[in-house]
């Protein structure tokens, strides 16, 4: 007698003249057991294996080793389903010498999933995976392309002919005003193959000058390069738009975000999902079907940032910026023609996206953990080290890494708390430097304004907490001006000056007693209360 | 198949217990010919080269030997 394991459930049990087919299937507590041969079946409804009825059906059949077919068929029914997290996830388990108890090496497998079902890929092998249940269907109408079964080692060796043939793609149906942006784009693309593996992704923002230049077609050649391109996105409902992008991670292109065109709640929904995407750890919480669920909104995000609605600081330090410029004559977008020419190329990406995370895992999670460019770096190192041509992520990684560091230097600028802390900096630098004065001249009630002194020496000082306020919004406004005698009313005869003094829009909500001493505790210079029962900031020079 | 060292011995990945055994210890072609068909004839059998078999232990059969191996 001879057994053959033909599907996950199903095994052939050979004789010599004939051929038992057994198929378990498991509903609720019952097990359905198909027992087929020589065209009969015979169905049975079992709480276990091990049952007198089974046994007898079996003999009926005509199977000898009876009690090793049970205890094959109780195997089977022992696979345990998993609950998939994602549409790609890793599985790392050490691999222990159980006579000395030490771990002497490490298993990744990564489960991902196709349109025929799962795979799973350890070893430089793939194999299918039965136990793993999708929480999705309709691959087709949710998705340009989606994750391709075939993978293979050999694909990362090709990594850098791929992002070249990327680059070339995008040579052909955009133009970019530097060469180095097709770098960053070609970069991206690739990288949103690989992301899964990451603990941050990085957002591509598309810039442009004003409408009809070619933003939109970068979008869309981008998101069809990208790794599993989300069909649409704006008039999706929130739920299924979250379960998809939980599940799938895609990517997600936003084109021409406009106040005017969304409701309030669809745009900060959007927002929101473009600002948390860039970590693997972000969720949001829904309610669904009465029960709280948790979606991780962990995707690759391309906008096109006309109206510059993701220009925030705190997305500028995670954002890659390229430039579009208009062409003469202007490259069409063809859909098709991208899809049918790329399609080989997209295999080669996602057969890549799985492999060099997991046979390089150790190097991959330990540089991909950097914020910003940790991913781009990690394959460069990866990359480099198999030899390969590594220009185009090193012109790519020199450009962002610019940009990163442009957006740090210039964060007074974007970032509203900044430019406090500088003023009440300022303004502790010159309480010093008039305790200094006070100390050096004869008439030193003249010279101090701000601070008030403590000792005779002049060594330490206070500043009244009002007096403190009053100087941070007095350093705050900004002043216009207008020449009544420009203006073209009819109302004024004479040439007038008028100012208007107003606190900066932008500081305006840092301005508040709470938030100044939250901002001095962060700098740890506390507030105290004096024997007048007034708060004051204490200084002293150095 | 998997990431098992090729020295013999039991080894433990999550749950699953596998056992390495090299079959002979001079390996000549006819050896190994030997090894791959026993190996076919094991459930979830690997042959790893050099005459060295890997194979899955049953679950239960597994923790058993894990006990018997941590008392020695």
């Amino acid at each position: 007698m001879e057994i053959n394991k033909v599907g996950r459930n199903k095994i052939e049990v050979k004789e010599l003249d004939r051929t038992v087919t057994i198929e378990v299937n498991r509903v609720g507590r019952q097990l359905l057991v198909s027992i087929a041969a020589d065209g009969k079946v015979t169905d049975l409804s079992l709480k276990h294996v091990q049952n007198e009825k089974l046994i007898r059906t079996l003999r009926k059949f005509g199977v000898s080793d009876v009690s090793r077919v049970v205890s094959y068929i109780a195997n089977m029914t022992m696979v345990k389903t998993i609950e998939a997290p994602r549409a790609i996830f890793m599985n790392m388990e050490d691999v222990v010498d159980v006579a000395t108890g030490n771990p002497v090496g490490q298993l990744v497998e990564t489960f991902y999933h196709t349109r025929d079902g799962w795979r799973m890929y350890a070893n430089n092998e793939v194999r299918e995976a039965y136990n793993v249940v999708a929480r999705i269907k309709n691959l087709d109408r949710l998705f340009w392309h989606y994750n391709t079964a075939d993978v293979n080692y050999e694909d990362v060796y090709l990594l850098a002919d791929v992002a070249r043939e990327v680059g070339e793609v995008l040579k052909q149906y955009v133009v970019l005003p530097r060469g180095e942006y097709y770098d960053v784009v070609a970069s991206w693309i690739v990288l949103t193959y690989i992301r899964w593996a990451a603990p941050y992704s990085e957002l591509l923002i598309i810039r442009k000058p004003g409408f009809g230049q070619g933003g939109s077609t970068l979008l869309k050649t981008a998101r069809l390069l990208a790794a599993r391109p989300l069909k649409l996105v704006v008039n999706s409902s929130p739920a299924a738009f979250y379960r998809t992008v939980d599940f799938a991670m895609p990517t997600i292109a936003l084109d021409e975000i406009r106040e005017d065109e969304l409701d309030d709640e669809k745009l900060a929904e959007l927002k929101l999902l473009a600002e948390s995407a860039f970590d693997e750890e972000n969720v949001v919480l829904r309610v669904d079907e009465g029960e709280v669920e948790a979606f991780s909104t962990f995707a690759n995000v391309v906008v096109v940032d006309s109206t510059d609605k993701f220009t925030t600081y705190s997305s500028e330090r995670r954002a890659w910026v390229v430039v579009v410029k208009a062409a003469a004559p202007p490259r069409m977008y063809d859909r098709y023609e991208i899809l049918k020419a790329t399609e080989r190329l997209r295999e080669r990406l996602y057969s890549i996206g799985i492999v060099l995370p997991t046979v390089f895992y150790p190097k991959w999670r330990q540089l991909a953990a950097e914020q910003g460019v940790g991913a781009l770096k990690a394959v460069i190192e990866i990359a480099a080290g198999l030899g390969q041509d590594v220009s185009i992520f090193n012109n790519a990684l020199a450009a962002v890494a610019a940009q990163l560091a442009y957006a740090r230097e210039t964060a007074a600028l974007s970032d509203p708390k900044q430019t406090l802390v500088d003023i009440i900096n300022r303004i502790i630098h010159d309480a010093r430097r008039e305790l200094e004065d006070a100390a050096r001249v004869s008439n030193p009630h003249e010279v101090l304004t701000l601070v008030e002194p403590v000792d005779p020496d002049y060594k330490c000082g206070v500043i009244y907490m009002q007096k403190f306020i009053r100087e941070i919004r007095r350093r705050a406004v900004e002043i216009d001006r207008i020449v009544t005698s420009k203006l073209d009313s009819v109302y004024y005869t004479t040439t007038e000056h008028r100012y208007w003094f107003r606190i900066a829009k932008d500081l305006e909500m840092y301005i508040k007693p709470a938030k100044i001493k939250a901002v001095l505790q962060e700098m740890d210079i506390k507030v105290y209360i004096d024997q007048n029962r007034n708060y004051v900031v204490r200084i002293c020079r150095e | 198949m998997l990431a098992v060292p090729k020295q013999e011995g039991l080894y433990r990945v999550g749950h699953r217990y596998f056992r390495v055994v090299k079959l002979f210890d001079i390996c000549t072609a006819r050896h190994e010919e030997i090894s791959r068909d026993i190996c076919k004839k094991i459930r979830d059998c690997v042959y790893m080269g050099d005459c060295t078999i890997v194979y899955r232990y049953d679950a239960e059969l597994g923790r058993a030997v894990a006990e018997i191996y941590s008392e020695k």
